[in-house]
């Protein structure tokens, strides 16, 4: 490293949250692990927009946005997967997750 | 509210169309209009465009492997700006082509992209705007990020940043305010919809906290919906391993910052082969696979 250099270290948070030590069984998905009796430590160690004041700046919006757009579309729609475009495979591409959708009546 | 207001009218008009939605690309497109109208008070409206094919989004969507190169390569800006749009668009890989769309974007004065707004129509011409009448920032619906980049007292007597450093904060809050929450919310939708019983649990617990349709919730009571909040944390927990960093040139395997998905972070050591390859990422990009790590 020379002299003078400026160096950003963090460590990433994928050692975290992928770590079966912090989180049991860390490839799945389940919820309920947020609302148990660890849900607080389990918050802890959530590391996604880091922790301190180095932390992201958007954390708040993020999760703004996310409560908004899912409460709103699960609220207003039925919702299911089109399976003529994406089935049941657990592989996905991100570029396209179709989706159906019916309107609710109330 | 309205914003999202906005995305879940246009995912609903697809209904009435019988056909299916795109909720990546929605996602996405809502992230860029939230993120445009609180950090910039302008607005691209991306989630009018029909089925959300904006320019702006494509374009992000694609051109991600060569933004870094796009930022610090000022040769490569300088060469951009003399090829005509057409050429761009017409050659070269699909990458390329989206490099040309963004670039258009954020600092063609005279592109043809969809931004449905008045003057300034690009991140550039904004900061050129602001810049030339720092006054106009008294124009601006709210404080906005100009606003605390170009005060002498935040920063502290030193000179106030170039424009090329503010266009480049301006690419980087767009890009990390966009791009990061579209992934979070498409990887909550997937788990959720391959999980009957939570989408469930999910339905109820909003359908209690908001009975009535037309009388929509404030925030702050979404905000304390523990089953809500519940699958969003585990989808910030699940997107974690979709994001790659390696597929903007890290070979040294040394300390890199890479803008690659939701996270900036140190790329670690010896990381370098082939199994951090943007493309082998990309068409496994949900997929569980936590031996790619090791």
């Amino acid at each position: 490293m020379l002299t003078g250099s400026q160096t950003v270290v963090s460590q990433w948070f994928l050692c975290v949250l992928r770590s079966p030590a912090v989180y049991p069984d860390p490839d799945a998905f389940i919820p309920d692990r947020w609302l148990g009796e660890d849900a607080k430590a389990n918050e802890a160690s959530l590391v996604t927009f880091s922790k301190g004041p180095r932390s992201c700046m958007g954390t708040n919006l993020a999760y703004c946005n996310l409560y908004l757009v899912i409460a709103g579309i699960f609220r207003r729609f039925d919702v299911t997967l089109d399976a003529k475009r994406f089935g049941l495979s657990l592989v996905l591409d991100t570029s396209s997750l179709k989706v159906l959708y019916v309107g609710r009546e109330i | 509210m309205i914003w999202s207001g906005v995305v879940v009218q246009t995912f609903g008009s697809c209904d009435t169309k019988g056909k299916s939605s795109d909720l990546v690309l929605g996602f996405h497109s809502f992230g860029v209009d939230i993120i445009m109208a609180f950090c910039y008070a302008k607005n691209f409206d991306a989630t009018k465009v029909p089925d959300f094919q904006s320019d702006i989004v494509l374009a992000a969507e694609v051109s991600m492997p060569i933004v870094t190169l796009r930022k610090y390569s000022g040769t490569l800006v300088k060469v951009m700006r003399y090829i005509p749009m057409w050429f761009g668009k017409k050659f070269g890989s699909p990458v390329t082509r989206a490099v040309f769309l963004l670039h258009a974007v954020s600092i063609r004065p005279k592109a043809r992209v969809a931004i449905d707004t008045s003057p300034p129509k690009t991140l550039m011409d904004q900061i050129d705007e602001i810049l030339r009448n720092p006054a106009s920032l008294q124009n601006a619906s709210h404080k906005i990020i100009y606003h605390s980049l170009l005060d002498p007292d935040a920063n502290k007597g030193r000179p106030l940043p170039s424009r090329l450093s503010l266009w480049h904060e301006a690419q980087t809050l767009f890009g990390a305010g966009s791009d990061t929450t579209a992934i979070g919310a498409t990887t909550i939708s997937y788990h959720v919809l391959h999980n009957p019983e939570v989408q469930q649990r999910l339905v109820n617990e909003l359908r209690t906290a908001w009975p009535v349709l037309e009388e929509v919730p404030r925030y702050e009571v979404l905000e304390k919906l523990p089953y809500l909040a519940s699958p969003s944390n585990g989808g910030w927990f699940s997107s974690s391993p979709e994001r790659p960093f390696a597929d903007c040139g890290c070979q040294r395997g040394a300390s890199h910052v890479s803008r690659r998905r939701s996270a900036t972070a140190c790329c670690p050591p010896g990381r370098s082969d082939d199994r951090w390859n943007f493309r082998s990422w990309r068409s496994k990009s949900l997929v569980m696979w936590p031996s790619r790590f090791r």
